[in-house]
């Protein structure tokens, strides 16, 4: 039975990083502001790394995998036709909670691909534009750095870095050594106490929560302000579909389940869907009607295409010293980016991030590293690489840019459900030839990088081996474009096919970068959000 | 029916999925607490027992005794096992890494805290703003190196 609840001004469809971000750009309009979340809060007690079996949780109920963990809140993901598996959390923070905060910007470049480099297509925005909305973030979310760093334009994170360690110093001497860029992380990660939030104790467990609220997950940034300030935050409500109006072509208001099953009307004045690169083609997809017979705001056929990862891959050296990698921050220490912009001498176009994240703990290295599912070998030879190559190691993630193409995509599986019932997504991606070349070139340079900064030894896997788990990025799949043939939403996010309804995550994004979407989805979710307030007395026309 | 000579055969296999010695003088595998950890792990697996006992009798089937058989015909025996059992095998494996290296007891060994990590975490120094000035100088002084649009 369905039941109807008020009416409400604003409805934004999950409290991840974009969710939370336009619900605070929208606070001062004073609309009354409902937020829909399928998971729930993470409660003080429920954080893992306050455990002594800590490391079991990754395998378990904590896993990036919602396919491992299989939660009430999860939904399932087909990932069979595809070389890498979508990750994240479902619940208060969204992928926030569980991401590792490491928090480079795009460059100017990534917003002009076609222009530069004649591939992709370029942004209907760039990046001065949302330089402001970047500090502004950068602000709310408390982000450590170091300002001065050549590979941008001029700025300085709000805080000062968070130490990059025995292992940052040994590969910055060896990018020095051979003269190529590379620069202290910026993270959202709180190098000194802020706001109430405890500065980093350089736990190593990011992927786990992070139970001190040093890591800007926004259950700890946005949401506390924005619930105190009186927006609504309905937790365990999952959007079965969008429902719109037959006549006007409006979006009245969703239909979602609740905590029991029960289904539910919720209308609203202003639709804002906030469920990244896979959970928003696949709402759109689902939600079907005469006027869309292909999925809301679907006319271009775009809806779940151009499906965008960014593949990795990883190298380590073995160093003569413990490198103490599994203390600090995961994913964050130094960051290279010599080789991120094309270079037409290198065979491919774009480029990719060597990222020096740190070592991890002894469970997570003997069963194959973080996102891998490999163990190492059993017998002696496992005692061999524990005792004299896990403590020693130091390596560098090769991070690539992904090019769009329409074959890369999240369509709905004819036979997988959720809980409720719902259409599950399916992934069907594959690696293109440029990212090959890139994966082979970045496998060699950090091989090279490796051995200046002294490691006896280098190890590597083949070049085309990804991560599995990878899929933390989901890009592309609701593109932003002047042109409604070739793009979902226009250039301020709002649906060319539906006046009413904005989408403000990754899936919006033209192309990938090089580096962590989170800080330029956040700036992008309050540039929306900018946008809709200047353009409030004709926002429907 | 699970059974005393089994647990016993359990814990022999395990000593040789990770053997004591070294320079860090580890411990093997081969205990009782690393055993039933691996056994009833369901939060990790979908029927660990099967998995083990599948192990266990394919072990059982090439020797009687495995435990009387000097190691490396005990290592070459598992490899037979392994090579016709992949799956369950692996599985005992990967269970036998969780099951031992969650005991707090092991990480020390490694260099990493027994502790749970929050709250108290790892003190780790923030580099002084001279050592990052100095690190970092070369970098500055090749310039701009963002291309510029």
């Amino acid at each position: 039975m369905s039941m109807s609840n008020e009416p409400v001004d604003v409805l934004i469809i999950g409290a991840g990083a974009s969710g939370a971000a336009i619900a605070w750009s929208l606070l001062e309009t004073r609309m009354r502001i409902l937020c829909l979340e399928q998971g729930d809060h993470l409660h003080d007690k429920e954080f893992p790394s306050r455990r002594e079996d800590y490391e079991l949780s990754r395998y378990g109920a904590f896993s990036c995998d919602p396919n491992v963990r299989n939660l009430k809140q999860d939904y399932p993901i087909n990932s069979e036709q595809s070389c890498i598996t979508p990750v994240n959390w479902n619940g208060v923070g969204g992928s926030t909670v569980n991401f590792l905060g490491h928090w480079p910007r795009m460059k100017p470049s990534d917003f002009k691909t076609r222009t530069l480099d004649g591939v992709a297509e370029d942004w209907p925005v760039d990046y001065e534009t949302l330089e402001p909305f970047y500090d502004l973030n950068d602000e709310n979310t408390g982000v450590s750095g170091l300002g001065g760093n050549p590979g941008y334009p001029d700025y300085s994170p709000p805080l000062p870095p968070i130490p990059i360690g025995r292992l940052g110093r040994t590969l910055a001497n060896g990018f020095n050594q051979l003269g190529w860029h590379w620069w202290p992380s910026d993270v959202a990660i709180l190098s000194e106490d802020r706001d109430g939030r405890q500065k980093c104790v350089n736990a190593g467990t990011c992927d786990l929560g992070c139970a001190a609220g040093a890591k800007g997950g926004t259950n700890f940034t946005y949401w506390p302000i924005l619930e105190n300030a009186g927006v609504e935050l309905r937790t365990n409500a999952r959007v079965r579909e969008i429902i719109v109006d037959q006549e006007t072509g409006f979006a009245t208001g969703v239909l979602y389940h609740d905590a029991d099953g029960q289904l539910h009307v919720q209308k609203a004045e202003l639709v804002i869907v906030a469920c990244n690169g896979v959970g928003t083609p696949r709402l759109l997809l689902n939600s079907k009607s005469s006027l869309f017979p292909e999925g809301i705001a679907n006319r271009s056929g775009l809806v779940g295409k151009n499906l965008m990862f960014h593949p990795l891959t990883g190298v380590a050296g073995v160093f003569d010293e413990p490198m103490l990698g599994h203390e600090g921050p995961m994913a964050c220490s130094i960051l290279s980016q010599e080789f991120y912009e094309t270079d037409p001498e290198r065979g491919f176009v774009r480029g990719y991030g060597l990222h020096s994240g740190r070592s991890t703990t002894p469970m997570t290295f003997a069963l194959g590293g973080y996102g891998i599912d490999s163990p190492i070998p059993w017998g002696e030879e496992h005692r061999e690489i524990m005792d004299n190559i896990y403590p020693y190691l130091a390596g560098l993630t090769v991070v690539t840019e992904d090019l769009p193409e329409e074959c890369n995509s999240v369509t709905l599986d004819p036979e997988l459900t959720d809980s409720d019932g719902i259409p599950a997504p399916r992934i069907t991606y594959r690696l293109g030839d440029n990212t090959r070349k890139m994966l082979r070139h970045g496998q060699e340079k950090a091989k090279e990088l490796l051995r200046a900064a002294g490691a006896k030894s280098v190890i590597a896997k083949g070049s085309d081996e990804v991560w599995w788990r990878a899929g933390w990025h989901q890009m592309g799949t609701c593109r932003m474009g002047a042109d409604p043939e070739t793009s979902v939403v226009n250039g301020w996010g709002r649906s060319h096919d539906v006046r009413n309804l904005f989408i403000v995550d990754g899936s919006i994004f033209v192309t990938s970068g090089a580096v962590n979407p989170t800080p330029t989805i956040q700036a992008l979710a309050l540039y929306i959000g900018d946008r809709i307030k200047t353009n409030i007395a004709t926002l429907f026309d | 029916m699970w059974t005393d000579r089994n647990d016993e055969l359990l814990m022999k296999i395990l000593d040789e999925i990770i053997p004591a010695g070294g320079a860090r003088r580890m411990p093997s595998a081969g205990v009782k607490a690393v055993a039933e950890s691996v056994l009833s792990a369901t939060a990790y697996s979908d029927n660990p027992v099967e998995s083990v006992t599948v192990v266990l009798q394919a072990v059982e089937s090439r020797a009687g005794d495995f435990a009387g058989l000097p190691a490396p015909e005990r290592v070459a025996l598992l490899k037979l096992v392994e090579a016709d059992h992949p799956a369950p095998f692996n599985e005992l494996v990967r269970l036998t890494y969780m099951a031992y290296y969650s005991r707090p007891e092991i990480r020390p060994l490694l260099g990493v805290g027994a502790h749970p990590v929050h709250p108290g975490g790892y003190e780790v120094t923030r580099e002084s703003e001279d050592l990052m000035n100095d690190l970092t100088a070369p970098v500055r002084a090749r310039g701009i190196a963002y291309r510029q649009v």
